[in-house]
Parts: structure tokens; C-alpha cells; sequence
């Protein structure tokens, strides 16, 4: 590992190790995951009960659950970047041979991780609990598991960028909340798109939702290798796009930082 | 400007304006607002040579903070040229980082939950320190500043003081050669600030660290440098050693006085007539005295007398 990346992976430690002796914050989030399984559970068992549907509920539930492990993970991080931009704290790093984006990333991934792994965990054994049998076959679940670890990352990298916006908006929180409802709806971050409209399908394409939730999560009860590789690109070419804005906003942000009290 | 081959730090006609948003009623405001600009730093020039200790003084306002800034290359300038190290600190961000120190009283440059500990490790690992080299520097720097006890202890629970010894060896853990010291006592009692200058000037004389130490009490100034340079409203208004500040501006000695009536009495002791310490038997024969205070004349006092001898 080179010494860049090593300073990063520091980073990435303290903060997985913070979060992990953080048993608070960890257990609120099970918590919260597995009502709402339980609660999904009913519903779709009740549903597929009244359309002669058996095995709905399992459907839905391993969807729902990958869903909010991607979601539910990824810390607030935007409002992090947005405070260290308003109060001048980016600054003090500037002089650091550390990109102060990557540093929070970091510790944001290494909070994100400890969340996806306990979630993964306890989220399965709670979804096994309660639907018998997964819609995949077991020798998938490693290859679905690390996708949508990949895709948490992503939306973790999204909602950093968000907090870089600072620069030009004096309240992220409007903006963070939009992406968010955004999210969940092209996304299918709570029912597949399948579900929708065609039409809804087609505008839903065009966003980056769709690539970093519903291609991903959609592995849970369609996987196969053609699913699995654009989902892959798909992704890829997201980033790509988000990498860019991060890009471009850092070095506009690096001229114009400004400190109070100088 | 002449330059120095040993000049470390070289600044010319720097500048630095903010842009400020007018307050505005109107809904004219809301499409065209109107700027202000406020000028921070207004055409200073001065250099500073490799191992001189630097107090860059000035009241509240004055324009030091966004010197050092800029000098420590988190503020591009207005214009103007500035070389630390021969590097042009805005435009040379990463490079000069390995050479300069920072430490800002307001800021914390420490992880606040972290145990002191951990956040020195994570700045050695920013600065590319291997562990040899970090156990070895982080042992000498800890015996140095007393810090042994602090280090299992998050910054949160630290005072303002040890928080204050912990900046100073965060910033010196990669042997920076140029210390920029931002109000270090600022908050500090006067114990602490004793402690903190003591330490400073120790650490810069062992290593021959490069200081430009900014701060509004001359204390700092005379305790820890040997050099003063003074701004006011933005622009330099005297560069000189510290005696010959003393011998000029500093022949003032103010003295508080508590009688055990809980009474305070104040003299002004002209030390060039008179020693301080003749003036402290005279008042100590004369009250019942339970404490004593002897200051010197504040930054104000001091650049309204230059200004009124220009």
C-alpha cells in the first residue's frame, strides 16, 4: 500500500473502530431494520396470502432489507462536510498533505462499514427467521452482499459530495433531503420498479438512483451474471460522474475557502 | 527589499481583501446585492531569517491572522508575492506542508473524541512519519512538553492549557522547520501561559525552528522572540528588535495593587526612572498588600505612542 493510500486507510480504522465501540447508534439502527422487516413481512405475507402468492413475502422482505442496508448505513456525512466548510474547519487542513475530502470520506466508509457488516448480519438471520427461504441461491448471497456493499459506498460517496455544495448553498439540508426522497423513489429503495409504470421506469433510468439502488438490489430476486455486470458498469459510470463534481467543487472550494476571524 | 540568502520567510506588498455582502432591506437586495471590500492586509513587506523567533503583534483586527494564513497557504492573497522556504505557499500546498507548523489558539487540529494518542499517530501517518521515526520524535517531544499523562485522554477532556502543549507537539511531530504560532495563549491563565511561552521558546531554540508567533498580549513577544513586527489596520507600523521596542515603547510598567481591604490601587511605573522592583518596595511598605500584578502597557497604548512619535 502506498503511503496516500495508507494515510486513508488510518482514517478509515479509527473510524471503524469508533463506530463499532459506538453500541448506541449500532443498536438504534437494528433495531429500527428489523421492525421494519417484521413489519414488511406482515404486509406481504397478508398480500400474498389474498393473491395466492406463496413466497411473496420473501421476495420483498430480502429486498427491503439490502434496500435499507444501503441506505441505512451511510452516515450523515454531508452534514459533516457542510459544517467543516461553513465554519472554516476545511481550512486548517489545507496545509495538511491530506485531501480533506478523502479524510472524511474515509472516516465516513469506516462508519459505514461497521453498519453495513451488523446489518448484513443480523438482518439476514432476521429475514431467514422470518421467510424460511431466501429468492436467491445461497452461492449468490456473497456476490449480492459485496454489490450492494459496493453501491452503500457509493451512496456514502453521494452524500459527502452533497455536503461539499456548501460552497454555494447556505442550507445543505434541503437538498440532502430531496436526494434522498428522490432516492427512495427512482431508486426502489422500498418496491422494485417493477412495479411502477413504464413511463416512471423510463425517467427513473436517467438518474443515478437507479444504478446505485435498484440495479443492485434488484440482484436479490433476479440475479445472473448479465443483471450483475450492468449493474457493475452502471455504477462505474456514476461514480465516474460523481468523482468529477467532487473534482471540481475541491479545487473551486480550495481558492475561495474562507476563515472567520482572520 | 534586499534579500538574504538565509531568508526563510520573504513577503512583498502582500495584500488581502475580503469581499463583504451589504446588509440590505430592499428587494434590491435580494437580485443585486451590494459588496463591500475590507482591506485585511494592506502592502506589508518583511522578511524573516532561517531560526529568528518573530512576534507578529497588533490589536484585535489588525490583519495578523490572515497574514499567517495566508503565509501558511490557507488563504490565496488579494496580491502581492510571499516565499516560505523559497515556495510560494498558495501555490505550493503539499510541498510547503512538510516544512511549516501550525498552530491556531482558536482551532484544534486534534481529533475532539480521539485520545491524544491516536490523533498524533493519524498525523504521522498524514505526514508519511514511519513508526521508527514517529516512536523516536513523539518520546522526545513528549518529555520536552510534559505531556506523558495526557495521552490516553481524549482532547474533550483536556484543558485549555495541556490541550495547548498537545497542538504545539501536533504540529511539530514532522520536525516542520517554520513554527506558525496563531494566538497560543490565547484563554490561557497566567500559569499557562508561562508554561506554553517557556515551552516554545526551549523547543525553537533546541531545533532552531524558524517561530512567527502572532498574538495581542506583548508578553508572548518579550518572553518568547527576539524580534517584533507590528500591524495595525492592516499595515506595518515598526519592525525592530524587542529591545529596541522596550527601549522605545515599553518603559511603561503597569502595577496592580489588592489591599487586604480588597481595595485595588493602579501605578504606572516609568522603568527607565525608576526599576520595578524599587516601585513594588515602596508599595509594599505603604499597603497591606494580599496581590500583585505588574503588566505592561496594552497593545493599544503601544500603537497610539508609535503613531503619535511618527
Amino acid at each position: 500500500m502506498t503511503d496516500a493510500w495508507r494515510k486513508y486507510a488510518a482514517f478509515f480504522m479509527i473510524s471503524f473502530k469508533q463506530s463499532w465501540l459506538n453500541k448506541g447508534n449500532l443498536s438504534g439502527g437494528l433495531l429500527f431494520l428489523i421492525i421494519l422487516l417484521f413489519t414488511y413481512n406482515r404486509l406481504w405475507e397478508v398480500i400474498g396470502l389474498e393473491q395466492d402468492q406463496i413466497g411473496l413475502n420473501a421476495t420483498f422482505v430480502w429486498y427491503l432489507l439490502f434496500a435499507e442496508m444501503i441506505i441505512l448505513s451511510a452516515p450523515r456525512s454531508e452534514r459533516i462536510l457542510a459544517d467543516d466548510v461553513k465554519s472554516g474547519t476545511m481550512a486548517y487542513y489545507i496545509n495538511k498533505p491530506v485531501s480533506f475530502f478523502l479524510m472524511r470520506y474515509a472516516e465516513a466508509l469506516g462508519a459505514m462499514t461497521v453498519s453495513y457488516l451488523s446489518m448484513g448480519t443480523l438482518g439476514s438471520l432476521a429475514a431467514l427467521l422470518l421467510t424460511e427461504k431466501p429468492p436467491f441461491l445461497w452461492w449468490q448471497y456473497p456476490f449480492i452482499f459485496i454489490a450492494c456493499g459496493i453501491s452503500s459506498a457509493i451512496n456514502t460517496l453521494l452524500y459527502t459530495a452533497i455536503g461539499l455544495s456548501a460552497l454555494w448553498l447556505e442550507n445543505i439540508r434541503t437538498l440532502s433531503m430531496a436526494v434522498q426522497r428522490l432516492a427512495f423513489i427512482f431508486g426502489g429503495a422500498i418496491f422494485p420498479l417493477t412495479i411502477y409504470p413504464e413511463w416512471f421506469v423510463d425517467i427513473a433510468q436517467w438518474t443515478p438512483f437507479y444504478a446505485v439502488y435498484y440495479l443492485t438490489i434488484r440482484l436479490v430476486y433476479d440475479f445472473s451474471w448479465q443483471n450483475l455486470g450492468e449493474a457493475c458498469l452502471l455504477n462505474f459510470l456514476w461514480t465516474s460522474g460523481i468523482v468529477a463534481f467532487i473534482a471540481y467543487a475541491y479545487r473551486k472550494l480550495n481558492r475561495r475557502v474562507n476563515v472567520y476571524g482572520g | 527589499m534586499e534579500k538574504k540568502m538565509t531568508d526563510i520567510i520573504e513577503v512583498n506588498q502582500l495584500v488581502k481583501k475580503f469581499k463583504l455582502r451589504k446588509k440590505s432591506t430592499g428587494i434590491k437586495g435580494l437580485f443585486r446585492p451590494e459588496y463591500r471590500n475590507i482591506t485585511a492586509v494592506n502592502k506589508i513587506s518583511f522578511n524573516i531569517r532561517k531560526g529568528e523567533r518573530v512576534a507578529f503583534i497588533g490589536p484585535n483586527g489588525a490583519g495578523k491572522s490572515t497574514t499567517i494564513k495566508m503565509l501558511s497557504s490557507i488563504l490565496y492573497p488579494t496580491s502581492g508575492i510571499a516565499r516560505v522556504k523559497g515556495l510560494i505557499p498558495w501555490e505550493n500546498r503539499a510541498a510547503l506542508s512538510y516544512h511549516i507548523g501550525t498552530v491556531f489558539g482558536q482551532r484544534s487540529q486534534l481529533w475532539y473524541h480521539l485520545p491524544v494518542q491516536d490523533s498524533f499517530a493519524l498525523l504521522a501517518r498524514i505526514y508519511n512519519i514511519n513508526d521508527i521515526a514517529f516512536k523516536r520524535r513523539l518520546a522526545g517531544l513528549v518529555k520536552l512538553f510534559e505531556i506523558r499523562d495526557l495521552l490516553p485522554h481524549p482532547t474533550r477532556s483536556l484543558s485549555l492549557g495541556q490541550r495547548m502543549r498537545c497542538e504545539i507537539v501536533a504540529s511539530l511531530l514532522h520536525k516542520p522547520q517554520i513554527l506558525f504560532l496563531d494566538e497560543p495563549t490565547i484563554g490561557l491563565d497566567v500559569t499557562a501561559k508561562e508554561i506554553i511561552r517557556n515551552l516554545i521558546k526551549k523547543q525553537a531554540l533546541e531545533e532552531d525552528t524558524t517561530l512567527l508567533l502572532t498574538s495581542h498580549d506583548t508578553d508572548d513577544m518579550e518572553k518568547v522572540c527576539e524580534r517584533v513586527i507590528i500591524i495595525n489596520k492592516g499595515r506595518l507600523i515598526f519592525d525592530d528588535s524587542i529591545a529596541a521596542l522596550k527601549k522605545s515603547y515599553l518603559s511603561k510598567k503597569y502595577i496592580e495593587v489588592t489591599t487586604d481591604s480588597g481595595e485595588k490601587i493602579r501605578h504606572v511605573v516609568n522603568t527607565g526612572q525608576k526599576p520595578v522592583k524599587q516601585a513594588l518596595d515602596e508599595l509594599i511598605r505603604q499597603y497591606h498588600i494580599t496581590d500583585i500584578t505588574v503588566e505592561n502597557p496594552p497593545m493599544e497604548e503601544i500603537i497610539k505612542e508609535i503613531y503619535n512619535r511618527d
